[in-house]
């Protein structure tokens, strides 16, 4: 009887925090609201808004061959949808990447044509910006891609002059050279059937838009935790010693918080998943939701967070401590797990760790909403990861108990 | 001021006091260098299958090209179509390039439409960088292809047999394909220094290092910021006068977002992000009073430590949106630069 009342009483606690938490959630309503609206105006208006980044090209090599690459460069489609490519002198292009009014400068040095000829092979400089950014990183895995390719025409190119060479008909190599690399040219950057796309979905595949989208809803479920763990160290711990001595126990407690938590997430959490469902059945925004999917994928999401939350929450004695714990570990977690880098570009064996982390499986389960799905392997993680957090939760909780009995109060921060 | 002082000191004592806290900060560092050796011993690399539907000479010459050339992408061979399609799907590789049964006819006609078959899913992000790697190695080909046919055309020459042309050609082409004495680009950072780049896929992930021990600094001040909550009620700063008290309070966040700093700038510093100790401290102290004064504000504003901490979720999410963190989204929605100012790690970002 003592636990039901005292487990009305957590869950009443816990549910007079829903007005404070809607307060930030309408405060992030309103965050994600902006960008919508700003990413609508990007898909519907006609003029785009979207701001390419600018490369300038700087030639100091007089040749007509290098004025030939850089206006091939400067009409290729495939470049252009990326970036901007604007042709300027050598001392506005150093300034321009200085300012960050471009990503990059691309110096083609004095001779360059002339010492590809004569075997010097004076090297193009690309010059980046101070701002450290994923265009600097795509830029020079593509250099290096199109290194390749122009080696290739200069291969060609010698060997066409040694034959002519060998033949005998050096006069005639001049204009042979020209018009090679003009094929070549036009072969290299008109290239836009060369590969046939197909795209294959597979269970709880998302889009980049949507995995990012799952994510932040999961960094919200597990960030409240904050919340949650400020209030229930809010009670002195001398009152958790007389609730023991009183029949509810470390077990008891653990529960009694575990289901408050989790009774508060789930509505939160469903509230704000059908408010999502409702929109999109007006308004098409690329889910695949349904009501029996939320509701069931939602329970596990919720639970296992409750119960994340329980654990780092009786981890520590501290209060603060605990706050702070939870957040490093839910930090590190998202991260390892590819909440913000893509998974591809982490180390193996931050990869590898992440199998054995729940948020993982949180992202993936909040991903099957999205795709209509339910799926029971992620599902069975989950509850094994609930069970291992509120046992270690439990233990902790004795622990800290028998140091109340024994010890005496040590304060909650 | 002496008391300012005595009170800054006070309040660092405490924080001091606490064991947990103080291996909690120590964490940070710790973190750093373990992520930071863990990138430099294991490779990173962008995983991609290829399938084969003919194997010849020129098929399996590009896929061993594409297997050994390239650092930042690892090349797989697949048995099977199936096997190619189902590890795409899975999200194993990135994508999955397909060298059709008539690959080869294609590239010695020098056709270029639909010459390879690409899959990919809806998550694949780097595909633009593979595609070009796999173009790069099938034009390696075509260029000789492009070569014999050009010389075979000119009337200067005789030629009546394409094969033998070929055959003489052929070593010239290789040797330079395969020396190092063609075509090269040099990258050079900001600093005039040319960079390494066998490492940019690692030390793009290294910088997101920067970006978490910017919100772990900023969270340390919503914990002195609860600090300040519980103190306000016992009345603590009744002690001071009128015009102290605001400054002592501030303290209260301060001691403990500068003492989040120091560990922070330590992580900096072990993960070899430093820009030099002098800028790194004034990053510091700066960003420290900015999230003071930040969160100081919203401790005027909002009227409990609960509905503080509620808060918390929006401006830790909108931080990592909005502001340069693991990404900059104003690369792409340029509003969004606008929006950044009102969250602390933007401040960091712009000193």
């Amino acid at each position: 009887m003592n636990k039901l009342i005292y487990l009305k009483l957590e869950l009443k606690r816990k549910f007079k925090l829903i007005p404070q938490i809607l307060i930030g959630t309408i405060a992030l309503s309103l965050v994600v609201g902006a960008i919508v609206f700003c990413a609508s105006k990007l898909l519907y208006s006609d003029v785009s808004i979207k701001e390419k980044r600018t490369i300038v090209f700087t030639s100091q090599d007089d040749s007509e061959m290098t004025g030939l690459i850089v206006s091939t460069l400067r009409n290729s489609k495939s470049i252009n949808s990326v970036c901007n490519i604007i042709e300027s002198d050598y001392d506005t292009a150093i300034k321009m990447v200085q300012n960050e009014e471009a990503i990059a400068a691309v110096i083609i040095p004095k001779d360059f044509m002339n010492s590809l000829m004569d075997g010097e092979n004076y090297p193009i400089s690309i010059r980046y910006s101070s701002t450290k950014s994923i265009y600097s990183m795509v830029i020079t895995e593509l250099t290096k891609a199109a290194q390749y390719t122009l080696q290739t025409a200069q291969a060609g190119v010698y060997t066409l002059h040694d034959y002519y060479k060998a033949n005998d008909v050096l006069e005639y190599e001049s204009k042979a050279n020209k018009s090679l690399n003009m094929i070549y040219l036009g072969k290299a950057f008109k290239r836009g059937k060369f590969f046939d796309r197909h795209i294959i979905t597979a269970t709880g595949n998302l889009s980049t838009t949507n995995y990012y989208f799952a994510s932040g809803i999961m960094l919200i479920l597990l960030l409240l935790g904050c919340v949650f763990i400020l209030k229930s160290k809010d009670t002195d711990e001398v009152i958790a010693l007389k609730l023991q001595q009183n029949g509810i126990g470390a077990v008891s407690q653990v529960l009694a918080h575990l289901i408050s938590i989790f009774a508060v997430l789930y509505v939160l959490a469903s509230v704000f998943m059908i408010g999502l469902y409702a929109l999109n059945s007006r308004v098409d925004i690329g889910f695949q939701l349904s009501l029996k999917n939320i509701l069931i994928n939602n329970l596990f999401i919720c639970l296992c967070c409750s119960s994340f939350m329980c654990f780092t929450g009786n981890l520590l004695s501290g209060k603060y401590s605990a706050i702070l714990l939870h957040f490093i570990l839910v930090i590190i977690c998202s991260f390892i797990s590819g909440a913000f880098v893509p998974d591809i570009l982490l180390p193996e064996t931050l990869s590898k760790i992440a199998d054995y982390l729940p948020t993982t499986y949180i992202l993936n389960i909040i991903g099957t909403m999205f795709t209509g799905e339910v799926f029971t392997e992620n599902i069975i993680k989950l509850l094994i990861f609930t069970g291992i957090f509120t046992l270690a939760a439990t233990i902790f909780t004795k622990i800290h108990l028998l140091e109340i009995k024994h010890f005496g109060k040590r304060g909650n921060d | 001021m002496k008391k300012l002082i005595l009170c800054n000191y006070l309040f660092i004592k405490r924080c001091l006091k606490r064991t947990s806290f103080i291996i909690l900060l120590l964490l940070i560092p710790i973190l750093c260098m373990v992520f930071k050796t863990n990138i430099e011993d294991t490779k990173i690399s962008i995983k991609t299958g290829l399938y084969i539907e003919n194997e010849d000479d020129l098929t399996n010459k590009i896929c061993n090209n594409l297997k050994t050339n390239y650092e930042s992408v690892t090349f797989e061979k697949c048995s099977s179509l199936d096997e190619l399609k189902s590890r795409v799907a899975s999200g194993d590789y990135e994508c999955g390039y397909v060298f059709n049964s008539d690959f080869s006819e294609k590239v010695y006609e020098n056709k270029t439409n639909n010459l390879v078959t690409v899959y990919k899913s809806p998550s694949t992000l780097t595909d633009a960088i593979t595609d070009e790697y796999v173009f790069s190695e099938v034009f390696a080909e075509y260029g000789f292809n492009e070569l014999t046919e050009f010389i075979s055309s000119q009337k200067i020459f005789t030629i009546n047999d394409t094969d033998a042309l070929r055959n003489t050609l052929r070593p010239g082409y290789d040797y330079y394909m395969a020396g190092n004495d063609t075509f090269s680009f040099e990258y050079i950072n900001a600093d005039n220094e040319t960079i390494d780049n066998s490492s940019l896929l690692s030390s793009y992930v290294l910088l997101s290092v920067r970006g978490i021990i910017t919100l772990f600094i900023m969270f340390a001040a919503f914990i002195g910021t609860f600090n300040l909550y519980k103190d306000s009620k016992t009345g603590v700063f009744n002690a001071f006068n009128g015009k102290i008290r605001p400054l002592c309070k501030m303290s209260e966040i301060f001691s403990l977002t500068l003492l989040a700093g120091i560990f922070g700038m330590a992580g900096v510093y072990l993960s070899g992000l430093s820009d030099g100790i002098w800028l790194e401290i004034f990053r510091i102290l700066s960003y420290s009073i900015i999230c003071t004064l930040y969160c100081y504000i919203l401790y005027k504003i909002i009227p409990n430590s609960f509905a503080f901490a509620a808060i918390i979720p929006v401006l830790i999410l909108g931080s990592i949106i909005f502001c340069p963190i693991f990404m900059d989204v104003s690369e792409i929605i340029p509003i969004v630069k606008y929006i950044a100012w009102l969250f602390p790690p933007k401040y960091y970002f712009a000193i």
